[in-house]
């Protein structure tokens, strides 16, 4: 890992910068590196923190020094950097047009099209997960459709449920938790992005690709009474 | 044994050193403002050091304890009342069933933490009890306490060794500026020369718009080279970040990640330091080492371990409590 640029923040963590720009190559050398110090099983390391161009290692200084742990990871193989590793693809139900049938309106007329169509545009491509953070489980996604893009609501609302789906400038994403927000909600998953009580509180990582698919009031109903998640297409 | 809360004071919790590994899922670490606070008064009483405390912000609450108990309060000079009669800080003391402790308030240090000879009867979640607001969960409910909350305290040990041993000096009176050691950067390069030399030759003072996510500090506008964003990435405890308007010291509850650059990070050494500025106060940056840092945190470590050694009961002392816990 000797091209990475490894820096002290603080001194109980340490960043590692990358190309500085969101990009789908950029991404996938983050996520590589965070798996493989993750997998070297380094004693000390706390916690990572993936981000679009950087990743940030939380320490304990009692049990290893900065010097040591930029050692540590810098000696860590480059090919183990460099192995394809599948990447999951997970498929998030939407109940489009609940609760703010408004804001899909907006949206549609926004991009001079039908609501349909908005429908139709944002179920119809993967969206990486640049990141998690914010919120618990929220996901900085990539690669909605430049159509889409719409600027924020003047005045935000101070509660979007949790689950809602929307449109915020050129991203999308949802709220894992009820919070205020300026987004444009276009409608909410019966998944639950972030359950503080499940083993793996948070349904989304780093380096994932996400689809919409939507659904109606009946499926979302049986997918929240039953907690199974949505196959159809 | 319970807790009866009286008055929940304006702003307490539970909290211990935090809830790691879940950082890159965006759950926050929260966790003791002043962790030294939280250790010392854990060891006094002889918990584990990062076992879950009450942390009291503002004014402090009244508590009922249902049963006798031990207990040890550190952090800001607070008053702290054990049925009316003052109850000093930074040393054990003694409840019995029915009395009441109450936390009085402080106008010039920001936080205190309440350790009881006791564990709380809570679940853990994500391997900690910290009480994480923004996500609801953590702690009592995931909240702050409010008057008439029912804490179940279980393996309560109403009686410890060595009474008149179990105290300690508190921290030391904060001075008229603060100095709070920096480790530069990591964004430094995003700002001029003349920006970095404003960061470190100003006064900065301690906005009130500050809370458990982040102070505000005050003062002068630093210079960027070419503006304050920078793709977003991780946050630490301790990180500056800079906005347009201030610069915003990032606290126990900030979001795990960040949009704008950090000129500098506060060290782990100086983080209860900081944590415990009142709006108001002001406070300097001075450069560190990191090799100084980690030194000066290690020296804080092994004070507390020392008290702690100097605590563990030995020999028939041991065996005495050992029996007692178990009727």
């Amino acid at each position: 890992m000797e091209k990475y640029q490894i820096k002290p923040y603080g001194d109980a963590a340490l960043i590692i910068q990358f190309e500085q720009k969101i990009d789908p190559s950029v991404l996938k050398e983050v996520t590589a590196v965070t798996r493989s110090i993750r997998n070297a099983g380094i004693t000390g390391i706390r916690d990572c923190i993936p981000a679009y161009a950087s990743l940030t290692v939380n320490y304990d200084p009692l049990i290893v020094s900065f010097g040591d742990l930029k050692q540590k990871i810098m000696s860590l193989g480059t090919e183990e950097i460099s192995t394809e590793q599948e990447q999951r693809r997970i498929e998030i139900p939407v109940l489009y047009g609940t609760p703010f049938p408004e804001d899909l309106a907006h949206v549609a007329e926004h991009a001079g099209m039908s609501t349909e169509e908005v429908i139709a545009l944002h179920t119809s491509v993967d969206y990486p997960v640049y990141m998690i953070g914010f919120l618990p489980g929220f996901p900085y996604l990539g690669n909605l459709d430049p159509r889409l893009h719409t600027p924020r609501r003047k005045e935000p609302r101070t509660e979007i449920p949790a689950g809602a789906v929307g449109i915020g400038g050129a991203q999308t994403g949802v709220y894992p938790v009820t919070s205020p927000g300026g987004w444009h909600i276009l409608g909410i998953t019966p998944l639950k992005l972030y359950d503080p009580d499940a083993e793996e509180p948070v349904l989304l990582k780093s380096g994932d690709l996400v689809r919409f698919c939507s659904i109606d009031q009946e499926t979302y109903d049986r997918i929240l009474r039953e907690g199974t998640a949505c196959t159809s297409r | 044994m319970y807790i009866t809360v009286k008055q929940a004071g304006s702003l307490t919790s539970i909290q211990d050193d935090g809830r790691y590994r879940h950082q890159g899922e965006g759950i926050p670490v929260c966790g003791a403002l002043d962790p030294l606070a939280m250790k010392t008064a854990n060891i006094l009483v002889g918990n584990p050091e990062d076992h879950p405390v009450l942390e009291c912000i503002g004014s402090g609450p009244v508590l009922e304890l249902s049963d006798g108990v031990c207990f040890a309060v550190c952090g800001g000079s607070f008053d702290v009342y054990l049925n009316d009669e003052p109850a000093a800080m930074y040393q054990v003391h003694r409840a019995r069933a029915g009395d009441r402790l109450r936390i009085g308030y402080s106008s010039v240090q920001r936080s205190c933490c309440i350790a009881f000879s006791a564990d709380y009867a809570l679940e853990p979640v994500a391997g900690s009890y910290s009480t994480d607001f923004k996500g609801k969960t953590g702690g009592y409910e995931g909240r702050k306490l409010k008057s008439g909350d029912l804490l179940e305290l279980i393996h309560v040990r109403s009686q410890l060794p060595y009474m008149e041993k179990r105290r300690t000096a508190g921290e030391p009176v904060p001075e008229d500026v603060v100095t709070l050691r920096v480790i530069e950067g990591p964004n430094e390069d995003r700002f001029t020369a003349e920006g970095i030399r404003t960061f470190y030759s100003s006064i900065h003072t301690v906005s009130a718009k500050s809370d458990r996510m982040g102070y505000r500090l005050e003062g002068p506008v630093i210079e960027t080279v070419s503006g304050n964003d920078i793709l977003s990435g991780g946050i630490v405890t301790g990180a500056i970040q800079v906005t347009p308007q201030q610069a915003i010291m990032m606290m126990a509850d900030h979001a795990t990640t960040g949009g704008y650059a950090v000129i500098a990070t506060v060290i782990g050494a100086d983080l209860g330091k900081a944590a415990q500025c009142m709006p108001g106060v002001k406070v300097r940056f001075v450069r560190t080492t990191v090799e100084e840092a980690q030194e000066a945190w290690k020296a804080q470590m092994r004070e507390l371990q020392d008290l702690k050694a100097s605590l563990k009961a030995r020999g028939l002392v041991r065996l005495i409590y050992k029996w007692r816990e178990r009727l």
